[in-house]
Formats: structure tokens, C-alpha cells, sequence
């Protein structure tokens, strides 16, 4: 099933659409914040998949176990594979409150790292990196900038290549 | 006229090299027995996460992604048949690979 664009061959054939929702989860969270939006939403096409990922905290903070390590969201719809550079795939973020600390040669989280991008690791979890004005550090978003300060916003869209 | 509302865990896949589960619920309505509409919502479950020592922390099966949610006893049978002990150790291997170096 499927049809052919643009020629017969494999790579030409389209076999699959699908949409939906999903619901993400933030890795090593040791209480139950308040989250004022949870939004997943995705399109499939073929072996693209395009999603949108949204979450919002209010009055309760999230906290962590450990905060030196990487935040990672989970619930991607389907398991990445097949990207490239080191990011494997790589989306669009935008944020807000963040709690930015630390030095700036870290790129983890320093008053001048203004930009966000988002990439994913362990196929199927959402990361964020940190890349700083006038420093060509790029690293991790870590969990201390998230960590039980403010009411944070992240707001990412990204496309990511499945298996099938 | 009679609408009812039901959940089906409709596709369960197995994927790539570690067998990632990935799971399709739809959400169906019907009227009358007939389909009006299915609406889907998805979610992949992986052998485990690291802890700070990088050991395996196995997935424990208990809730969807959502952490809310009951898992389905098929969904644990899938994930338990197809996630062996050299699945989960080249799960970690890769788990380690991808971390940044410090």
C-alpha cells in the first residue's frame, strides 16, 4: 500500500500517515510538580515523524535526585534512529524562568547561554543544549536549571527520522 | 442511539536493536456499535535508564509513560519476552555511549 511521488523506487514510496498526542514525562523527578501544560502532539509521515512538546510548572516546583545531570524528557511517540551530528536530530525551543547558574566555559546553564536548541538522546527521550553568547561551548541543558525554582516554559518542535 | 467510548492498545511494535516497544492506544467511539471516530496517543517503553554509577535501573513495567497509567499485562509479557539479558546489557552500552563527556 502507499503510493509512489516523484518515481517507483523505495525511496520514492509513502506508505504511512498517522497523528496524535502523547503525554511527556520529565526523567528522575523526585516529587510531583504542578504542570500547568503537558502537550505532546505529533504527524507521522513515512519514516518522518514532526512533534511538538510543550510543559508549563506552576506553583510546585519539580525536583531531582541528583541535578548535575542531563534533563531529559520522555514520551516520544516513536523511537529515533538513523540520525546525524551530534545531535541526531535537532528542533526549534523556546523558554522561559529558567534558573541559569554556573560558569559560562560549563554551557550548562550560565546568564549568558540564551539560546536553546533540542536534539534527542537514548532514542526516545528529549534533550536541550545550551549554546552561550560569546562562548562556542555547546553543552547539556542540566537539571539545576529546571530544579525547584521557578515556574518554568519550554516549548520545542522537532523533526526525527523512525526505523519504519 | 448509544455512544460508548473504549480504549485499545491497537499496534505494539518491536524496534531496532534494543526492541523498544512502541505502543499506538487509540481512543474509539462508537455509535450504535458503529466506529465514528479513533483518535490515537503513543508511547515507547526501553529496557531501563542509568543511574549516576551508570548501572542499569531496569524499567519496572508498572505505569505508561505518563506514570499514571496501568500498564497492560500484554505489554509487560512483550517487553519481558523480548528484553534478554543481552538486550538489556547492550541497552546500557548504548545508554553509556550517549553520554556527554565531561
Amino acid at each position: 500500500m502507499g503510493i509512489y511521488i516523484g518515481g517507483t523506487g523505495s525511496a520514492n514510496h509513502l506508505d504511512d500517515y498517522e497523528e496524535g498526542d502523547f503525554t511527556w514525562t520529565m526523567d528522575d523527578l523526585t516529587n510531583s510538580p504542578t504542570i500547568w501544560n503537558n502537550t505532546g502532539k505529533y504527524e507521522k509521515y513515512g519514516r518522518l515523524v514532526h512533534v511538538q512538546g510543550h510543559i508549563q510548572i506552576g506553583g510546585t516546583k519539580p525536583t531531582f535526585s541528583t541535578i548535575t545531570g542531563t534533563f531529559k524528557v520522555s514520551g516520544l511517540p516513536f523511537a529515533h534512529t538513523n540520525g546525524v551530528g551530534y545531535s541526531s536530530a535537532l528542533g526549534k525551543v523556546r523558554w522561559s524562568q529558567l534558573e541559569w547558574v554556573g560558569p559560562s566555559q560549563s554551557s550548562y546553564g550560565h546568564n549568558d547561554d540564551t539560546q536553546l536548541s533540542c536534539g534527542i538522546q537514548n532514542q526516545t527521550k528529549i534533550v536541550f543544549s545550551t549554546c552561550g553568547q560569546g562562548v562556542y561551548y555547546v553543552g547539556d541543558l542540566l537539571k539545576r536549571a529546571v530544579h525547584n525554582a521557578h515556574a518554568w516554559n519550554l516549548e520545542w518542535d522537532i523533526w526525527y527520522r523512525i526505523a519504519s | 442511539m448509544a455512544l460508548s467510548e473504549s480504549i485499545e492498545y491497537d499496534k505494539i511494535e518491536i524496534v531496532g536493536e534494543y526492541k523498544l516497544v512502541q505502543v499506538r492506544k487509540a481512543t474509539v467511539i462508537k455509535k450504535d456499535g458503529k466506529e465514528l471516530s479513533r483518535s490515537f496517543n503513543r508511547f515507547v517503553l526501553d529496557p531501563g535508564t542509568l543511574d549516576e554509577s551508570d548501572n542499569l535501573v531496569e524499567n519496572t513495567l508498572t505505569k505508561e509513560v505518563d506514570g499514571v497509567t496501568d500498564l497492560p499485562d500484554e505489554i509487560k509479557a512483550i517487553c519481558n519476552a523480548v528484553w534478554t539479558t543481552s538486550v538489556k546489557n547492550a541497552w546500557k552500552a548504548f545508554l553509556i555511549s550517549e553520554k556527554p563527556s565531561s
